[in-house]
């Protein structure tokens, strides 16, 4: 299911952004996003800006996640965004953010698997050695194989 | 120590889950025993039970919207902080828990919470809502004693000089039946006080000593303690298990702690403290109470005192001791050729059942829905004459019920002595009038309605002040 969900193709490493921030990294992922998805770039960026006024999603550690639930999504996905400078967040511990994760879901989840697989990988992301490996893996295929092995022993 | 924990994000897609964890790791890494459950998206998860809840020491809600079933912490010392927090450093909060948490308490204001707020029998105090929990478990119990026993005695029971008796086979069989639904009521009532307390390990000293309680071989006494001695035990056994809870206890021996070490010695001390402590002074009570009856009774100018003490007494506790020392000198008296004096108790018996059967028909709003539910079955116990029909209620609400049950049971006694109302069989109620037991079924009657009138105004009329209060 993971596997479905992220790909090496949307792993993006060394993303630059013009002035380190918050707005312009969100509208830069929003561009990577719906270029790999087919979804509509204002919509994403709307979507993402709207979550980040409830509460800066820059959990601390230099780690954002994003999050848009989306109308009419078929295939949700997780994307990261890792940049080639520190990007001012806001975050709650107010360190500037290496790398995004981003994550586009559906409004509506009929049997709620991607949900249920969504939940768990935030879960991991209170794992210091996983977070490491966002942070620093350089090799996108590597990255997602060892997330998906990760994931894999979560799985019940 | 136990800590449960809730979160929930405005999304509920991402950080209830990473909040969950970071608390979940913190609270292992620090050595407690934690479970958090999720509020998120894809619905509630890992749900906390009743019973992980009653043993939590503390509890954690990391939220950044309301969440569902806020009320189940009423009571308990709750820490209510953003999501952030937990996501910043779950450790510190919980190593802050101590120093920061405080006892929850339902406010009217908080929507959603309110479950019992509007039923005027709650005012969302721990104490009250443990009270609660035992009641609503032991209500079915009462409703089946009761109509059973109610339904026995109607078709098959004639009155003699020892009580209704019943000599259909087949109805002493439901009567039977019945009489085990009530004897289960005071273990049922005493074990989920106790058990809204300190869970499960609870269970087994509180329904046991409540028997104990209820035993008078047993007890050394009379009569046995009733519901009131069951609530008292529920409470005791509650608080002295989550005492016990607390004990350092190496970690070889805990897991026989709640199955072995708990029951075994909370039954014996709690017991111990009935038989040694209570025992005594039950009985002493109980033969205080007979020698003033005695005293009142053999004089002709103190008929009204008598009257109204009978009435009072047999209000008092529905079955329990106090009510039992009035009813047998009720039927003392039937043989000792003044049967005015079981008339007055029979006046006074059928008057907490049917006045509060006749309350939640005046203001449902005054009652929860357990509690409307055992309305009816109350009517018809007061109709037979049984009086444990007004149990539930005044378990659930003591400090008005018991008032009003005094109040208006006393006055149907003392308008039954002044009337001169005689019953030649121990039983009471208007089925003894009906199957013609009285002088005058028609004053009989008059006094029962009486009598169940004020308790029922009386009772609405606390109940409704309690509710604008």
């Amino acid at each position: 299911m993971i596997g479905d969900m992220l790909k090496p193709e949307a792993v993006f490493l060394g993303v630059e952004v013009p002035d380190h921030k918050k707005k312009s990294a969100l509208k830069t992922v929003s561009k990577l996003c719906a270029q790999y998805s087919g979804l509509k770039e204002n919509v994403l960026l709307k979507t993402f800006m709207g979550r980040e006024k409830v509460e800066s999603t820059g959990f601390g550690g230099g780690v954002a996640i994003p999050h848009a639930k989306m109308d009419h999504l078929e295939k949700p996905f997780i994307a990261i965004v890792r940049f080639a400078e520190p990007v001012e967040w806001d975050s709650i511990d107010g360190e500037p953010v290496k790398v995004a994760i981003a994550l586009v879901m559906p409004r509506v989840d009929a049997d709620n698997t991607h949900l249920q697989v969504l939940s768990n990988f935030s879960r991991k992301l209170a794992d210091d050695s996983f977070i490491e490996h966002i942070l620093n893996d350089e090799n996108p295929e590597e990255l997602c194989s060892y997330i998906v092995e990760q994931m894999g022993d979560e799985s019940k | 120590m136990k800590i449960v924990g809730v979160t929930k994000c405005p999304v509920g897609i991402a950080h209830t889950y990473l909040a969950a964890e970071k608390l979940d790791k913190a609270g292992k890494k620090l050595q407690h025993e934690i479970k958090v459950e999720t509020q998120g998206a894809q619905g509630t998860e890992n749900k906390l039970t009743d019973e992980e809840i009653a043993q939590a020491d503390y509890v954690v809600i990391a939220a950044d919207a309301a969440i569902e079933g806020k009320d189940r912490f009423v009571g308990k010392k709750v820490l209510e902080i953003p999501i952030k927090e937990v996501i910043r450093d779950a450790a510190a909060v919980i190593n802050s828990l101590g120093n920061r948490s405080k006892v929850y308490e339902q406010t009217k204001t908080e929507e959603g919470t309110e479950k019992r707020g509007a039923s005027g029998v709650s005012g969302g105090k721990g104490a009250m809502k443990q009270l609660m929990n035992g009641v609503s478990y032991m209500i079915p119990f009462v409703v089946v004693g009761g109509l059973f026993i109610a339904i026995s005695i109607s078709f098959g029971g004639t009155p003699t000089a020892k009580g209704m008796v019943i000599n259909s086979e087949f109805w002493n069989r439901v009567s039977a039946i019945g009489s085990i639904g009530f004897n289960l009521m005071i273990p049922i009532l005493a074990g989920f006080v106790a058990f809204a307390i300190s869970g499960r390990a609870a269970l087994a000293p509180a329904m046991i000593s409540a028997m104990v309680a209820n035993n008078k071989d047993i007890l050394g006494t009379s009569a046995g303690t009733g519901f009131i001695g069951a609530i008292l035990v529920g409470y005791m056994a509650g608080y002295l298990v989550k005492w016990m809870n607390t004990w350092k206890i190496p970690k070889s021996i805990r897991p026989v702690m709640p199955i072995f070490v708990i029951p075994i010695l909370g039954t014996g001390i709690i017991s111990a403290a009935l038989i040694f402590v209570l025992g005594a002074p039950i009985s002493w009570f109980m033969t205080a109470l007979q020698n003033i009856l005695n005293v009142l009774s053999k004089n002709s100018a103190t008929a009204i005192p008598l009257g109204l003490l009978l009435g009072a007494m047999i209000g008092f506790d529905m079955g329990g001791p106090i009510n039992k020392v009035a009813f047998l000198f009720g039927t003392a008296s039937i043989v000792s050729g003044t049967p005015q004096i079981m008339g007055a108790v029979a006046c006074a018996i059928p008057v907490p059942p049917l006045a509060m059967g006749l309350a939640t028909l005046i203001d449902k709003k005054c009652f929860d829905d357990e509690e409307q539910a055992a309305g009816v079955p109350a009517l018809l116990m007061g109709l037979i004459g049984i009086s444990e029909g007004a149990i539930p209620f005044a378990a659930s609400d003591p400090k008005r019920v018991i008032p009003s049950n005094i109040i208006g049971a006393s006055i149907a006694g003392a308008i039954g002595m002044v009337l001169g109302i005689t019953d030649a069989v121990p039983h009471g109620g208007p089925i003894v009038g009906f199957l013609g037991a009285t002088n005058n079924l028609a004053l009989f009657l008059l006094t029962i309605v009486i009598g169940s009138v004020i308790t029922a105004v009386l009772t609405v009329f606390l109940k409704r002040r309690k509710v604008k209060a």
